[in-house]
């Protein structure tokens, strides 16, 4: 275990999640070198495929918890000028095999220029997260909405009616119904984030629609 | 081709000589700055694999030696920290690559091979494997000496793919090679399997064989019969 010095408890955690990395990376290197036996059962090869899985989602919430101690412990303080369509662009290009594969219908509406100074690494995230939610959570023929208005970005989906939003969904860990693996850090990361900038967040949910603005 | 592993951890460093020396590789280790410091100075190797961190202390000062003693040694550094400023610094003080833990061996395997063909290759960009072949500098593949129209998604699988050749490829990690860290693998596992059954597609079409095997959806191995 780590001794280096620990400041505070985010600090330390921090570093814990740092010492789960080895082991992660030993027990993802032996599934590895097993799938390379040849003869493997159907069912050993399953058995595998679960490990294996579980190792990326490990990873992505040690991640995740990583991230969200940086923040609490300010290392994303410094500030540059971030043009949000940019970043938006950027953001849907990342998803786009996803939103092919859902036939997303996508808008995106530049109403206004919007440059701000602040944090790169986090504006992307905030924003690559956001639309991963309204993605992910969206129907098959589906629309996606990203209006950019002068100090404001808004996400807009349509989603499932048979998997509504959850009510707390601010809080870490809580997923919607019915969804497999999904890590559920992603709109708390948001919050943080947001409340580490001084950005608003307002979240609006109809019967078809949900949608977060954020205002810089 | 010779590959020499600086890393503390046993089980890792065990894992990855069983890895390597199956594929066409003479792997050395060092567990800690001193014993490394001692083989780079005895041998000369095409590619270094650094663990940052090491017992006695940051090896980060190991890069100038390594490359004063052969400036067509690859470097790759490994790292269980995901700090911006190690990396800028690694690949500022000459490192080829930088990586994270937990990495994937097929993804280290790919980079090594990158690394190895950018730095030895005298003239040629061209792979091959039966009728296909992949120009790595014009992103261009051809079947039968027709020209293949990938997508960039398409060209980086069937390069990860050519790499990993007779191995099997985990779609987790086929995943984080063309998505990184943005996709969780829950979301991208789809993707992975409808790029995969594209690119057969398309290799079929143009004449190609089937050469891209699936294994009960844990991964894929790309191999001839």
């Amino acid at each position: 275990m780590s001794d280096r010095p620990t400041k505070n408890a985010t600090e330390y955690a921090e570093n814990l999640s740092h010492e789960l990395l080895t082991p992660l990376a030993i027990i993802r290197s032996k599934a590895e070198i097993l799938l390379q036996s040849p003869n493997l059962k159907s069912e050993d090869l399953k058995n595998l495929d679960v490990i294996i899985k579980n190792v990326a989602r490990m990873n992505s919430l040690n991640r995740s918890l990583i991230l969200l101690s940086k923040i609490d412990n300010k290392v994303y303080a410094d500030r540059t000028s971030v043009n949000l369509k940019d970043v938006c662009e950027e953001a849907l290009e990342n998803y786009e095999d996803q939103i092919r594969s859902k036939s997303l219908q996508i808008r995106f509406k530049v109403e206004s220029e919007l440059v701000i100074s602040s944090n790169k690494t986090l504006i992307d995230i905030l924003i690559n997260n956001l639309l991963k939610n309204a993605v992910t959570h969206n129907l098959k023929n589906g629309e996606l909405l990203v209006k950019i208005s002068s100090g404001s970005v808004e996400i807009k989906n349509t989603f499932d009616l048979n998997f509504p939003p959850p009510k707390n969904q601010f809080k870490r860990f809580t997923t919607s119904k019915g969804e497999s693996g999904s890590i559920g850090l992603g709109l708390s990361i948001v919050k943080r984030i947001a409340k580490f900038l001084e950005l608003e967040l307002q979240v609006d949910v109809n019967e078809s629609n949900y949608s977060t603005i954020v205002s810089f | 081709m010779k590959l020499l592993f600086v890393e503390d951890d046993r089980e890792l460093l065990k894992s990855v000589l069983l890895y390597f020396n199956e594929g066409g590789y003479t792997c050395e280790t060092a567990k800690t700055i001193k014993e490394a410091h001692e083989k780079i100075a005895d041998h000369t190797y095409e590619c270094v694999i650094l663990d940052l961190i090491l017992p006695d202390g940051n090896s980060m000062p190991l890069l100038s030696q390594i490359l004063a003693k052969e400036t067509e040694t690859g470097i790759i550094v490994l790292s269980a920290n995901s700090n911006i400023d190690d990396k800028v610094l690694s690949l500022d003080l000459g490192a080829d690559d930088y990586m994270t833990k937990p990495f994937h061996l097929s993804e280290l395997n790919s980079r090594i091979k990158s690394i190895i063909r950018r730095k030895k290759q005298r003239g040629t960009t061209v792979l091959e494997f039966n009728e296909i072949q992949i120009n790595t500098d014009a992103k261009e593949v051809r079947v039968a000496d027709q020209p293949l129209k990938l997508t960039k998604k398409e060209y980086d699988l069937i390069l990860y793919l050519f790499y990993n050749r007779n191995r099997v490829v985990t779609k987790s990690s086929i995943s984080e090679h063309l998505w990184g860290d943005y996709m969780d693998f829950s979301e991208s596992s789809d993707s992975v399997y409808s790029h995969i059954k594209n690119l057969k597609k398309k290799l079929l079409a143009a004449g190609g064989t089937d050469y891209i095997k699936s294994l009960y959806g844990v991964g894929y191995i790309f191999k001839e019969d």
